[in-house]
């Protein structure tokens, strides 16, 4: 057994006396209970059981509770905004601003959450750090969510770059896939246009009435994703063929796995 | 006028000179432009020392022989700016690293998601 475990279980067993102790129900009324009983507080004792728990060891038990569950979002989203901060040639700063604001927010709730002298008020307080502010259900998905976003675009950037380049070449091959390269990069840029603004859009409130609403959002990022990956498939080839010298032959171009179709019938061959 | 001052003159009027003509030929590394990971702009692949290529560049004869090192050929440029040059192969390295970020993303979107425990 570990020490951890060890405190832990003595932990337990102090909560367990002071209620033992006190023998007084922490509330009165059972629906506020079983409403209690059903959160994610491991601290909160079920209704029922013989350990209903003290009001004032209860109230502490929420407030260390809430305290560690601000302290983790405070944490991710300085983080966050460090990582924003690397992000360049890309407006974050919506995200950076509610970042900031959320900070300051859980920042005041947690004084709010400490001054509490009822458990029930400090259970219903603790509560709002999860419904007002999603912080790991959203704000960091959308974070990152964006994020990826402004990868997607660099890199169709650099590829429609490239595309340019290349397309003034006299090698049909290497101009033929040149095209399904900037086609398939374009195609991602595509399906990421105007996501960043839909992403910041989503509130707390929206997510809790559509828990899964981000996953259309991680899906056409996945699907943009391939794209990119089918045009760089083709860059691949292309750097091949220039390197090989084979300038003006009739070289095969395999077609790429893309969201788009080849931009030739030559691109389909092989 | 002194011959330190014609000496200045004569390596000025040289260096102008293989500045207007291009040359350098290899001899000398085109100056490259570092860009973090992930943060590059196509712009950003050299634009002080590659002309831009024009995609209405006329192309060279389909029959005439590509370059050893550009594969096509009819675009003018040579050591790192040559297509599948240096500078392409940087341009490819900024494209992974940018899918690299992608992906970096998405785990770390998902990672966040798992920790929301209400």
């Amino acid at each position: 057994m570990t020490r951890q475990s060890l405190i832990r279980i003595g932990a337990g067993v102090a909560v367990a006396g002071l209620v033992a102790l006190t023998a007084t129900p922490a509330f009165a009324d059972s629906t506020t209970s079983t409403t209690l009983s059903t959160t994610s507080s491991s601290v909160v004792p079920r209704h029922g059981s013989a350990s209903t728990g003290s009001g004032a060891a209860l109230l502490a038990a929420i407030q260390a509770k809430a305290n560690a569950d601000i302290q983790a979002r405070l944490t991710a989203l300085r983080g966050a905004i460090g990582v924003l901060g690397g992000v360049k040639n890309c407006d974050v700063s919506p995200l950076v601003s509610t970042a900031q604001t959320d900070i300051s927010m859980l920042t005041a709730l947690q004084g709010t959450i400490d001054a509490d002298t009822t458990a029930q008020k400090a259970h219903a307080d603790a509560q709002t750090i999860f419904t007002q502010f999603r912080v790991f259900a959203l704000v960091l998905p959308v974070d990152q969510m964006v994020r990826a976003t402004c990868a997607i675009n660099e890199a169709v950037t650099l590829f429609d770059g490239l595309g340019s380049k290349w397309s003034g070449l006299s090698n049909p091959a290497v101009t033929t896939l040149a095209a399904q390269m900037v086609a398939s990069a374009n195609a991602s840029g595509a399906l990421v246009s105007g996501l960043p603004g839909t992403l910041e859009g989503i509130t707390p409130q929206t997510w809790d009435g559509q828990p899964t609403i981000l996953k259309q959002y991680r899906s056409t990022l996945q699907t943009a994703r391939g794209d990119l990956q089918s045009a760089r498939n083709d860059a691949r080839q292309i750097v091949a063929l220039l390197h090989s010298g084979r300038g003006q032959g009739q070289s095969s171009v395999s077609s790429s796995t893309s969201s788009v179709a080849p931009t030739t019938s030559t691109a389909a061959a092989a | 006028m002194s011959a330190p001052a014609r000496l200045a003159g004569l390596a000025a009027t040289v260096l102008a000179v293989a500045a207007l003509s291009g040359c350098g030929g290899g001899s000398a590394k085109p100056a490259t432009v570092q860009t973090p990971a992930g943060g590059g702009s196509p712009s950003a692949t050299s634009p002080l020392s590659v002309p831009a290529p024009s995609p209405t560049a006329a192309p060279a004869p389909s029959g005439s022989a590509p370059s050893a090192s550009a594969g096509g050929g009819s675009v003018p440029q040579t050591g790192a700016a040559a297509p599948g040059g240096q500078d392409d192969t940087q341009t490819l390295n900024q494209i992974d690293s940018a899918l690299n970020n992608i992906d970096g993303s998405l785990g770390s979107a998902d990672s966040a998601s798992a920790q929301e425990t209400n």
